[in-house]
């Protein structure tokens, strides 16, 4: 397992509020993790700062050995936020390529899982439903070959069988590009478990919880239970 | 249900043999196809086959991958191993109702007739 990055003493407030307090954790190559914790707690900002998506008052993300400080420095990150960024006028495909103009996709990943769906790529992306343009948006996204990779709440818009898919598309990836890292976040901690690796668990501004799985299956049988007995009901996950 | 992913992974693989007919000598899928199909992490497939080697089911040849063991009785052990989890969770779950062995011992009893 090699280091792909790392994040380094990164603080973060907004007014008085602390968001973040000197935060540090490395991430390796072929890990698969969650990140964890309650609503509004700073998941989705942490993979944004990671994205620079958004800038952090101090601390810093080292990438592939050097400091990200400017835009060239992201391009081995792919960012999958909860919102579709897909063109609605554009088709399935035309989405894809113009993806694939400034990334290195790998385009056998794209067209398998669009065929798996049952779609053409002729589809405008506005003519498709909900649940079918975020499918669509994940396989497009994940189909850029990356070194990291940052799914903001993948699960959230979909129905049991698109979920299921979504999981084989990550573990696929995980195990299509073994030097690369994979972040989720979610509130599903039972749906996301499985493909787990490792989590990490935010509360009140600090890591609390950097475990792998199988630290955690030593002391509980599952991820749930051992957030549960670590916290108790102040875990208070209402869709498990 | 009150068991680490892993065993119940691992008692999937076991299950599957025994659904897919499986015969001893026979390769398994690699560690990468079962992670596909159950959706689990490669890691947590691992730690299911490295809790199953210790029942000699398989056996590993370095570079080709995983066997079922050729013997006799191996389809045996893995129906024992499958029939002793569900025992064993069953118990579990009657000891949590607070019931002596006499009176689950009943319950069978009058189930199985």
């Amino acid at each position: 397992m090699n280091e792909i990055f790392s994040v380094e003493n990164l603080s973060m407030s907004i007014g008085k509020k602390t968001i973040f307090e000197d935060i540090t954790f490395k991430v390796y190559s072929g890990e698969i993790i969650g990140l964890l914790g309650h609503n509004g707690v700073g998941k989705s900002t942490m993979q944004r700062i990671i994205a620079n998506r958004e800038n952090a008052q101090a601390g810093t993300i080292v990438n592939n050995g050097r400091v990200q400080t400017i835009a060239t420095d992201f391009n081995n990150i792919v960012y999958v936020p909860d919102v579709i960024i897909l063109i609605p006028n554009l088709t399935v495909i035309e989405n894809f390529e113009l993806i694939a103009k400034s990334r290195n996709c790998n385009i056998n990943f794209f067209e398998s899982y669009i065929k798996t769906i049952r779609l053409t790529g002729k589809e405008q992306v506005k003519s498709l439903s909900k649940g079918n343009q975020e499918l669509v948006q994940i396989i497009i996204l994940l189909s850029i070959n990356a070194a990291i990779y940052l799914l903001d709440e993948p699960f959230s818009a979909v129905d049991v069988f698109r979920r299921e898919l979504i999981q084989k598309i990550i573990i696929d990836l995980s195990l299509r590009n073994e030097s690369s890292s994979v972040i989720i976040t979610s509130h599903l901690i039972n749906e996301i478990e499985p493909m787990l690796s490792r989590v990490l668990y935010l509360d009140e501004g600090h890591i609390v919880i950097d475990k792998d799985l199988d630290q955690i299956y030593e002391q509980s049988n599952n991820l749930l239970q051992y957030l549960k007995d670590h916290f108790g009901e102040k875990v208070g996950y209402d869709n498990v | 249900m009150n068991e680490p992913l892993y065993i119940k992974i691992a008692n999937q693989i076991l299950s599957d043999i025994l659904v897919n007919q499986i015969m001893p000598g026979q390769k398994l899928s690699s560690v990468r196809e079962y992670a596909l199909a159950y959706k689990v992490n490669a890691k947590t497939v691992q730690r299911a086959f490295e809790y199953l080697d210790q029942k000699q089911i398989f056996y590993s040849v370095i570079g080709e991958g995983r066997f079922l063991a050729n013997s006799d009785d191996t389809i045996d052990l893995i129906k024992d191993q499958l029939i002793y989890e569900e025992a064993k969770q069953f118990v579990r779950k009657m000891q949590t109702y607070k019931l002596s062995l006499e009176e689950v011992y009943q319950i069978i009893k009058e189930n199985y007739e």
